[in-house]
């Protein structure tokens, strides 16, 4: 039961006397069910508690050092400044060892030997650096610090390090413009490959603990690289499509909280979720307006006049994330019917929106399409909440149609007189929901 | 099973100090063995000069007009050689494609019918620097011109020594007023 509620079992735990007293359990079954709860291993918040302290105080510790060295001192030799820079390296890998040999059980520890040494390789190359006058841009020093780190990715199983691979790609495609991609420019392309060297110890973490709060964060560093690497991307590729493949990127998030992290904890779902409904809303709401399918950037953007094989690469890319997000969505209608799929409906609707503005060169299509979208989405959110007697969704559903209504009167000349009726006429639909929802659930 | 572990992490270990120790050994061989040229600062804009804790330096010779190799784009990689002038401060010589002949040439990045130089900030440290950046505005403002670098040239590697203000290493400039 790797996610028991503690709270729970606690509850259960003092429910027993009562039970055995009232005759529902015999005293067997009692001592039975205490032995089975007692018997269980320590949860996972105070390992949790236990790998977070480790962990800050590695990064603590690793972070003194630079700043200690970094004062710069130069009254010492350059020998000696090397020597001083090497240190932090030679006792990270001292621990690592140690680490390896004694200690490979603990999360703890390899996360600790883990995170030392990943620092103290950055500190190495920027003391030497630094006594050196070597020069140098950031992003080939990032990009060495990070595939000199990504075998203790793999050799330690560390959560952290997996995510600061990840972040370390971002920080690297954001800051590497005009490079080469095999000989023609530009390269933030190879941030896609460099994803994909983590993904073998994403898979393994997936695995081994897909619920954990170690995962949570590699896969919210995950999502944020691939969001970065895709702004590149879109850079490259057909610019004005940005707007299908970040509706693909938002849905996906979406739909990898619902689908694939459904049993997150009980009656709590992932932060995914939540992230996905805001990315999702925002992407819809900011579409919706008209003049952003025929706005200058609109017009300007170079879609389909390739110059060089990465324009069509990167496109490519684009059209396997839409691919992607088809798909999942396809998946999750088979097999997840019974949760709210309707938000990553987006992202076909964003498609047929881009081709027929595209094709006719007037914005008027989208600008229906996305707000009969985000009227639906409400609407449908809204009953959904109604007919289960889920507040929060029934909510959500009352915030997606504010948040239409608002959309619309900055772009429009409606009078205030109709934009304050129509506020009024949300704001009571807003009561008479809770009321329902409320009412439904008190007669439950 | 725990061997291999350590096995990979031997080859890995090697790797990580691997690293920071060839560009010391690169650099060691430039400053060892690497000819010595003078490159006057050009005229800066004062504010912003200083980064964090290094002099933020420009080059007289960044002005320079030159002729591009054939076929080269902007921001493309090109070798350098260099001359002296008069006054004995560099200056281009000859901009090529491929790696000339000699050890005298440095590699540096095309932008236009200039060139950029593979080195632009003097690390200094937090005590001199905020007297550093002050002396070198002053000396190296138009018509105040009296900044230069040393810089030691090996196949390609261009490797800052001193910065010079008034003639004086740095160091040796900023000690009366410490």
């Amino acid at each position: 039961m790797p996610s028991a509620d503690r709270s729970g079992i606690r509850w259960l735990l003092a429910e027993l006397p009562e039970l055995v007293t009232n005759g529902v359990l015999s005293q067997e079954s009692a001592d039975a069910l205490r032995q089975h709860y007692s018997s269980q291993p320590p949860g996972e918040p105070r390992r949790i508690g236990f790998i977070l302290s480790a962990i800050l105080g590695s990064l603590l510790v690793g972070a003194g050092v630079v700043l200690l060295v970094a004062h710069n001192w130069d009254f010492l030799s350059r020998p000696i400044r090397c020597g001083i820079a090497f240190t932090p390296l030679i006792l990270s890998q001292a621990l690592a060892v140690f680490v390896l040999l004694r200690r490979n059980a603990s999360a703890a520890w390899r996360e600790t030997a883990a995170i030392f040494n990943v620092a103290a390789i950055g500190t190495a190359i920027a003391l030497i650096s630094q006594t050196y006058q070597i020069q140098g841009d950031f992003a080939r020093f990032i990009l060495v610090w990070m595939i000199l780190a990504l075998p203790i990715v793999y050799l330690f199983q560390t959560s952290v390090g997996l995510s600061a691979w990840f972040v370390g790609v971002a920080v690297w495609a954001v800051s590497s413009k005009h490079g080469d991609f095999f000989g023609v420019s530009p390269n933030d392309l190879w941030s896609w490959p460099l994803l994909f060297l983590g993904l073998p110890a994403f898979v393994m973490l997936l695995r081994q603990n897909r619920n954990g709060y170690g995962t949570l964060l590699v896969t919210t560093a995950l999502a944020i690289a691939c969001a970065f690497s895709l702004g590149q991307t879109d850079d490259i590729g057909a610019q004005s499509f940005w707007r299908c493949s970040f509706a693909a990127y938002w849905s996906l998030v979406y739909l990898v909280g619902v689908v694939s992290f459904h049993d997150w904890r009980p009656a709590r779902s992932h932060p995914f979720v939540a992230i996905g409904w805001i990315g999702i809303l925002s992407t819809a709401v900011f579409l919706s307006f008209q003049d952003q399918w025929r706005n200058r950037q609109w017009q300007n953007a170079v879609d389909f006049v390739p110059r060089h094989y990465p324009d069509l690469l990167a496109f490519g890319i684009q059209v396997v994330w839409i691919v992607a997000a088809l798909l999942f969505a396809g998946y999750a209608l088979w097999k997840k019917r019974e949760s709210n799929l309707a938000p990553a409906a987006l992202t076909p609707i964003v498609l047929i929106a881009w081709l027929i503005a595209k094709q006719t060169g007037d914005g008027l299509v989208p600008f229906l399409a996305l707000n009969f979208f985000l009227l639906a989405l409400g609407v449908y959110t809204l009953l959904r909440g109604i007919r289960s007697g889920r507040v929060v969704e029934a909510n959500l559903g009352m915030v997606v149609i504010a948040l239409l209504a608002t959309a619309r009167f900055f772009d429009s000349d409606l009078e205030f007189v109709i934009r304050g009726v129509a506020f009024i006429l949300i704001g009571i639909g807003f009561l008479v929901t809770n009321l329902v929802v409320f009412k439904r659930k008190a007669r439950a | 099973m725990k061997y291999w572990r350590l096995i990979v992490f031997g080859l890995v270990a090697f790797a990580q100090l691997a690293v920071p120790a060839s560009l010391i050994w690169k650099r060691e061989q430039t400053l060892g063995r690497g000819s010595v040229w003078k490159f006057r600062t050009a005229p800066v804009d004062p504010v912003d000069v200083f980064r964090g804790r290094y002099v933020a330096l420009r080059f007289d010779v960044e002005t320079q007009e030159i002729s591009p190799p054939p076929n080269a784009s902007d921001s493309d990689k090109v070798f350098v050689t260099l001359k002296a002038n008069a006054e004995g401060f560099a200056e281009i010589d000859q901009v090529f494609a491929t790696k000339p002949a000699g050890d005298n040439f440095i590699e540096a990045d095309l932008s236009g019918k200039t060139i950029v130089l593979p080195f632009d900030k003097y690390w200094v440290t937090e005590r001199d620097a905020p007297a550093a950046e002050t002396a070198y505005q002053n000396l190296s403002r138009r018509g105040n011109q009296n900044a230069f670098v040393t810089v030691r040239v090996f196949r390609g590697d261009a490797a800052i020594d001193q910065l010079y203000l008034d003639n004086l290493p740095l160091r040796e400039y900023l000690r009366p007023k410490l």
